[in-house]
């Protein structure tokens, strides 16, 4: 162990480096085969362009905060309910076959009906979202509230812990693990029905953004834009993993 | 989902109340949700022009359900998915199989197999369109890279959370890894396969839907699509509620699945 433990370690790292460089690599070689495929400096740019001259960062602006709102929506509508559905054992047998079959439905299919009722508006993304990150987030908090040990519970009530306090050192604490880990299962679900909604009917937005780069045939910029929806898409759950390891010392 | 079952211990804490079964209060609640669409609607609240009454859908049902467009747009949708979900299954149990075999590889690849789940895999959609053109091949590339995800996630953890008695009946046998993997590794991590099995599924079926509303010229993605531009509202609902139910349908058959092979196990 000892005597393996450090090159293998660097190794590791070493390989989880190489990763990125081979996937711009095989990005790269693409482009070379294949003029269907923009050049990686081509799309960089392009992006970089579209945000310098300033067309990029309202679409920019548009999608993250539909995205932040209904994400922030669902936590706070969700965590709640999850937890208070789990308490009881009865609410929970009546309450989670129905959230753990709504999650198994193409949310997209709900678009119309927000458009019908919002118009082709930020509301109206900010309600796809909230109806893809939402199930994820009850479902796990839910989940993570059934995992508490009873005893603990039972433990807390001979204390004469306050039913908020109970909730606050005993509930969520030991259900948080699982509600962070839904937390990032929904944020990246509001992502991608953002994105998948301003493919559909939009006036701005990244998805939008793409979808007319195709119709125009302005691959780099295409190209680029799908890269930055994935590096969002990063970024955010890599944000929610710091906040579970801050939350978790 | 086995995390949630306390069995016994749930019974103890809560015992029956004397209150109706939980399936016949899901029925109330989904009753309840079904009245108040009714009242929104005949009270005014939202115009019957954008949000149908749902006794309005009602007999409309029939008249979709007899139509050959319906069946033949269901049947697009479900063989893309079916399509793209099989080899997310095949190639997702073996990717994972082989990874767990080769350690290193795994340790390296982790944080990227973890990341690509925030990845909202559908944006890659008009790349595949460039590349493949028009057609269902970047329909079912774009459900095959969702799909893969959860299952090779849950190939990983699965096998690695089997018990080493497994390895050791295996060395034992002197199986072959073929034989190993086949008689005693995959039997014993199915039931834990399962549910990123059914995660991957619902995956393929989402954006396969997802895909046919923006580019497709049928599926059940598409035709909804197709009758929300054209206003056709009532049309609409009625195809949304059958896509409801047609995921709720495969959500029950993947936990009945699921709760036949595990009984099967124990």
């Amino acid at each position: 162990m000892s005597i393996h433990a450090v090159p293998a370690r660097s190794f590791v790292t070493a390989g989880r480096i190489a990763v990125p460089v081979l996937l711009v690599a095989g990005w790269a070689a693409a482009a070379a085969l294949t003029p269907e495929v923009a050049t990686v400096g081509a799309s960089l740019s392009a992006v970089a362009g579209a945000w310098a001259d300033g067309t990029l960062r309202p679409d920019v602006a548009d999608t993250l905060q539909a995205v932040i709102a209904g994400f922030a929506l669902s936590a706070v509508m969700g965590i709640p309910f999850g937890v208070w559905a789990a308490r009881r054992t009865y609410t929970y047998q009546v309450v989670e076959p129905l959230f753990s079959s709504t999650a198994a439905v193409p949310r997209i299919v709900l678009l119309p009906i927000f458009l019908s009722l919002f118009g082709i508006t930020v509301n109206a993304k900010i309600a796809i979202a909230v109806s893809a990150a939402i199930v994820p987030i009850v479902l796990t908090s839910m989940a993570g509230t059934r995992t508490v040990n009873p005893t603990l519970i039972k433990l807390g009530r001979s204390l004469e812990m306050s039913r908020w306090t109970l909730l606050r050192r005993v509930i969520v604490p030991a259900a948080l693990a699982s509600i962070m880990s839904g937390l990032r299962i929904g944020f990246s679900l509001a992502l991608l029905a953002v994105i998948l909604s301003e493919f559909v009917a939009a006036t701005s937005g990244i998805g939008l953004r793409i979808q007319s780069a195709y119709s125009l045939q302005q691959l780099p910029l295409m190209y680029g834009l799908v890269v930055l929806v994935v590096l969002v898409g990063l970024a955010g759950n890599l944000g929610i993993w710091f906040l579970e390891r801050r939350a978790a010392r | 989902m086995s995390v949630l079952d306390l069995g016994g211990i749930r019974m103890s804490i809560r015992p029956a109340l004397g209150r109706m079964p939980a399936w016949a209060t899901r029925v109330v609640v989904v009753a309840a949700l079904l009245t108040a669409w009714h009242l929104a609607v005949a009270g005014g609240l939202v115009s019957s022009l954008t949000v149908p009454a749902p006794l309005d859908c009602l007999r409309r049902l029939p008249g979709i359900l007899g139509t050959a467009a319906f069946w033949s747009d269901a049947a697009r949708s479900l063989r893309t998915t079916v399509e793209a979900f099989a080899a997310a299954a095949a190639i997702g149990v073996l990717a994972g199989a082989l990874l767990t075999r080769l350690p290193v590889v795994a340790r390296i690849l982790e944080p990227y197999i973890v990341g690509a789940y925030a990845v909202p895999v559908v944006v890659f959609y008009p790349t595949f369109l460039v590349v493949f053109g028009l057609g269902t091949a970047p329909i079912v590339l774009t459900a095959f890279l969702m799909a893969v995800v959860p299952v090779l996630m849950t190939t990983m953890v699965a096998l690695s959370e089997l018990r080493p008695t497994h390895r050791k009946l295996a060395r034992s046998l002197a199986c072959t890894r073929w034989q190993a993997f086949r008689s005693i590794l995959l039997p014993s991590a199915l039931p834990l396969l399962l549910p990123g099995l059914k995660l991957g599924f619902v995956y393929a079926m989402a954006a396969t839907v997802g895909v046919e509303f923006i580019v497709a010229d049928a599926g059940l993605g598409f035709r909804i699509g197709e009758l929300y531009r054209n206003f056709e509202t009532v049309d609409m609902y009625v195809h949304i509620l059958a896509m409801i139910a047609v995921a709720a349908g495969f959500n029950s058959l993947f936990n009945l699945l699921e709760r036949v092979i595990r009984k099967d196990l124990a």
